[in-house]
């Protein structure tokens, strides 16, 4: 990647998310923040699929617990960061306990365990009543207090400020974190087990927590979601939030966080606003065949071409 | 000092390796035709493939039930046939992934590769690379299955360099007579999964049975 044209479009990203909450109206930003929360859903789906060679559908399953979580915590009264921090860690010792099978597994079987994770979680939202309200989800979730002694967050420009900056920080850290060694042992486990083994490292620990990490960042995007929408039920931590994160992440290009996360806004854009009532999902068949063919690398994977 | 005791490997109805022995305490060859278990012992021995039958110890500890990783702690380096590396990262990368041990990208020849993609390497190089990272993991014994293999003159006259350099036990797996008679203090032959003949390079050269082993194999 070159340095520059990289700089300028983080500079151009940044400067347009501090814009726009002066010219979108409020369902526009709500739309934003709904994004933010799917996106770190989507991201979470990249580092394991596309860094560590774990391909999965199931990180609906952290996200859930995330979200439902936190929706118990705002019941309690807990103020936004308590929500994102415990959200972040139930939903990392759920996927340390599912992180002990997926992470034996690799490829197709992968897949397939993940997808049952995955569906078994959206089964537990639809039957485990007590905990989640069932098919009718967890309603009537209070307005969110980001901080103690702030306002409850009711209207598009807090939520927007809300979500989008917890979304930057944590995919910030997530970043950083692969730049470091620690990322260099993690796409060494996917490129080449049998080296890293034969180097002494501890190929499926590293993976666990890999697996812990992205389980964390997906939990943190479903306390973004209980923030957002106020509301949570089965519908929105079942396989069609699977399938349209994998979408967005074969739009993003498998390997790249901040991929993921566009991937995730177009999908949400595509959905919402451009196609005719009933039309979405022929309209997400068309953009993921497109994807794969013309953009065999996502939406990443542009800058890298130009390069090339 | 590396210990293999009655080590078999049996796929199938194949005896790949057969009740071998071997004790690799200094330089050691390992040859033998194509298809004869060379690789497959070096797997065992580092704990790729499971034994049959038989043991490894490695420095007098008994590793048999060990997987590649824990060896690897314990002190076992090794190539493989196909060098394993991690294409995405550059070379400096795979070195430090390697170990800490003071092994340079210069010392085997790659001096201006450090930010290179091992994955963009031609082949001889990636051997080279290959052995700078199992140096780097500062190895107790180590084990290199064909690292000669593919290289130019120059790059085998740099790898023997760098082998001689090596202060460990090796256990060497090579075809090249020469490369084999001016690196190797013993060598071992391997035929059909079994110890044929092992001895000095020139008790090797000299043996009947390994010549008509090698003239039978056309190798
Ligand atoms: N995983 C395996 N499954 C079945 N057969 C194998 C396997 N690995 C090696 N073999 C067989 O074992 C024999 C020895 O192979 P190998 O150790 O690679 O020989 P060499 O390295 O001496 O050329 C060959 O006949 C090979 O086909
Ligand atoms: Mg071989």
């Amino acid at each position: 990647m070159k340095k520059w044209p990289t700089l300028a479009a983080v500079a151009a990203v940044l400067v347009t998310l501090v814009v726009l909450p002066f010219v979108l109206r409020n369902f526009a930003l709500l739309t934003i923040a709904r994004v933010a929360a799917l996106g770190l859903l989507a991201a979470s789906t990249a580092l394991l699929t596309g860094t560590a060679g774990l391909p999965t559908l199931g990180q609906v399953a952290p996200y859930a617990v995330g979200a439902y979580t936190a929706g118990h915590l705002a019941h309690a009264g807990a103020v936004g960061l308590v929500q994102i921090l415990v959200a972040a860690a139930a939903a990392a010792v759920f996927a340390l306990l599912t992180g002990l099978a997926v992470v034996r597994t690799r490829g197709t079987v992968c897949l397939m365990v993940t997808l049952a994770v995955g569906e078994l979680t959206a089964i537990a939202a639809d039957q485990w009543k007590s905990v989640t309200g069932g098919t009718d989800g967890m309603a009537r979730v209070p307005a969110v207090r980001a901080f103690w002694g702030g306002e409850p967050m009711l209207k598009g420009v807090p939520l927007y400020v809300y979500a989008v900056g917890t979304a930057l920080v944590v995919l910030v850290a997530t970043w950083l974190m692969l730049r470091t060694r620690a990322g260099a042992l993690v796409r060494g486990c996917r490129d080449n087990e049998e080296r890293m083994r034969a180097s002494g490292h501890r190929v499926g620990l590293i993976l666990l927590l890999t697996h812990v990490w992205a389980g964390a960042v997906a939990g943190v995007g479903g306390a973004l979601l209980i923030a957002v929408q106020r509301y949570v039920s089965p519908a929105d931590v079942g396989f069609e939030v699977s399938a349209l994160t994998l979408l967005a992440v074969v739009i993003g290009g498998a390997a790249s966080l901040w991929g993921a996360v566009a991937g995730a806004g177009a999908v949400v854009a595509v959905r919402d606003n451009l196609a005719p009532a009933g039309q979405a999902p022929l309209l997400l068949g068309l953009l993921f065949v497109a994807a794969v063919y013309v953009l065999p690398r996502g939406l990443a994977g542009i800058n890298r071409r130009r390069d090339a | 000092m590396l210990e293999l005791r009655g080590l078999s490997r049996v796929f199938g109805s194949l005896t790949a390796v057969d009740g071998v022995s071997l004790t690799v305490s200094s330089r050691h060859a390992l040859i033998g035709p194509n298809g004869a278990g060379k690789s497959t012992l070096l797997h065992l021995a580092a704990g790729n493939v499971r034994p049959s039958a038989g043991r490894v110890l490695l420095d007098g500890r008994d590793v048999t039930r060990a997987g590649p990783g824990r060896r690897a702690r314990l002190g076992l380096g090794r190539t493989f046939q196909t060098p394993a590396l991690v294409d995405s990262a550059d070379c400096g990368t795979n070195l430090r992934l390697g170990g800490r041990a003071p092994v340079s990208l210069d010392d085997v020849g790659l001096g201006g590769c450090e930010r290179l993609p091992a994955g963009a390497l031609p082949h001889g190089r990636r051997r080279l690379l290959e052995v700078a990272v199992a140096l780097a993991g500062a190895p107790r014994v180590l084990l290199l299955d064909e690292p000669a293999a593919g290289l130019g003159d120059d790059d085998r006259a740099l790898l023997l360099s760098v082998l001689r350099a090596v202060e460990v036990p090796v256990l060497l797996v090579e075809h090249d007579q020469a490369f084999v008679r001016a690196y190797a203090d013993t060598v071992t032959v391997l035929h059909q999964g079994a110890l044929l003949a092992s001895g000095t390079p020139s008790t090797i050269a000299a043996d009947a049975d390994v010549a008509a082993v090698y003239q039978g194999a056309a190798c």
